[in-house]
């Protein structure tokens, strides 16, 4: 009853992870967690601006999993389950907490960058800055899509509604994002 | 900015790794409603068992002889129930069903 550890898990599907961890195999669940903790974790990150916040989160996203574990059905890709429990309990958390924007490093950096490096860091502040300030469903849907590389019909099922939304929440997003990006390199000597 | 350009920036963004400790904390939970569940099993079969004999070495605090008392992992076989100590880890007892 205990189960076999074990020990090369790169050849066994997530599904199969699952059915054992569903008989109480924790080792079985190990490997699901270390499978899939980091796109969890970068994808809460990425909703909440918050890194405790998403260590919070990832965290009870594996639990809930756990729980539920015998109930489990293979319907989608495990990947898609699993954010989808992600972005329920973001909703959740936004719902007793306003989210926290801290801002990346300071453009006070002591040691000196070629240009073109230091022009490209600032631009990734700008468009993260700007990535934080939009409307969460334009947010998700550019993180799934253009960060986590996500197919649209995952990202669909992750956010459950039709593809097509996915698809029109996505360019409204890129819109902005390049907008933003736009001013920026002309504002720039 | 193109779409191309767009996309490698949003890549290129810093993201911290995730922390060592979220696993460590969702499998210290998992782990334990695993053995608290296998307990619940022991606790639900302890009518109609009886202690037959005792197999290995004592645990370093001797549990006494009752279910009660005893926790850790269970290990099924078709004939018998062998009980580990959460004390020492080691297989301590070995029960039998009644007949």
């Amino acid at each position: 009853m205990t189960g076999g550890e074990i020990t090369d898990t790169e050849w066994i599907t997530d599904t199969e992870l699952m059915r054992r961890a569903a008989q109480g195999q924790a080792s079985a669940f190990d490997a699901l967690l270390r499978r899939h903790q980091r796109v969890v974790f970068r994808f809460l990150f990425r909703l909440t601006g918050d890194c405790e916040l998403a260590e919070d989160l990832t965290q009870e996203c594996f639990l809930r999993v756990w729980r539920v574990r015998a109930s489990y059905l293979p319907t989608a890709k495990f990947q898609t389950y699993l954010l989808a429990i992600a972005r329920r309990l973001v909703l959740d958390a936004a719902k007793s907490r306003p989210p926290n924007f801290p801002l990346l490093p300071s453009d006070a950096d002591p040691s000196p960058l070629p240009p073109a490096v230091a022009e490209a860091r600032a631009l990734s502040r700008v468009l993260d800055c700007e990535l934080r300030r939009l409307p969460d469903v334009l947010r998700e849907a550019v993180v799934l899509r253009d960060i986590e590389n996500l197919p649209y019909a995952d990202i669909a099922a992750v956010v459950g509604c039709p593809v097509g939304t996915v698809k029109s929440r996505l360019a409204a997003g890129r819109a902005r994002l390049q907008k933003v990006a736009k001013e920026w390199l002309e504002e720039e000597p | 900015m193109t779409l191309k350009m767009l996309t490698n920036a949003l890549r290129g963004l810093p993201t911290p790794e995730p922390p060592p400790t979220i696993r460590q904390n969702v499998m210290t939970q998992v782990e334990g409603e695993t053995r608290a569940r296998r307990m619940e099993w022991r606790v639900e079969h302890r009518p109609g068992v009886v202690w037959t004999r005792r197999v290995g070495r004592e645990p370093p605090s001797a549990p006494p002889a009752s279910t009660a008392e005893i926790v850790g992992f269970v290990q099924y076989t078709r004939t018998e129930t062998k009980l580990g100590c959460a004390v020492c880890q080691t297989t301590t007892y070995t029960m039998g069903e009644r007949r």
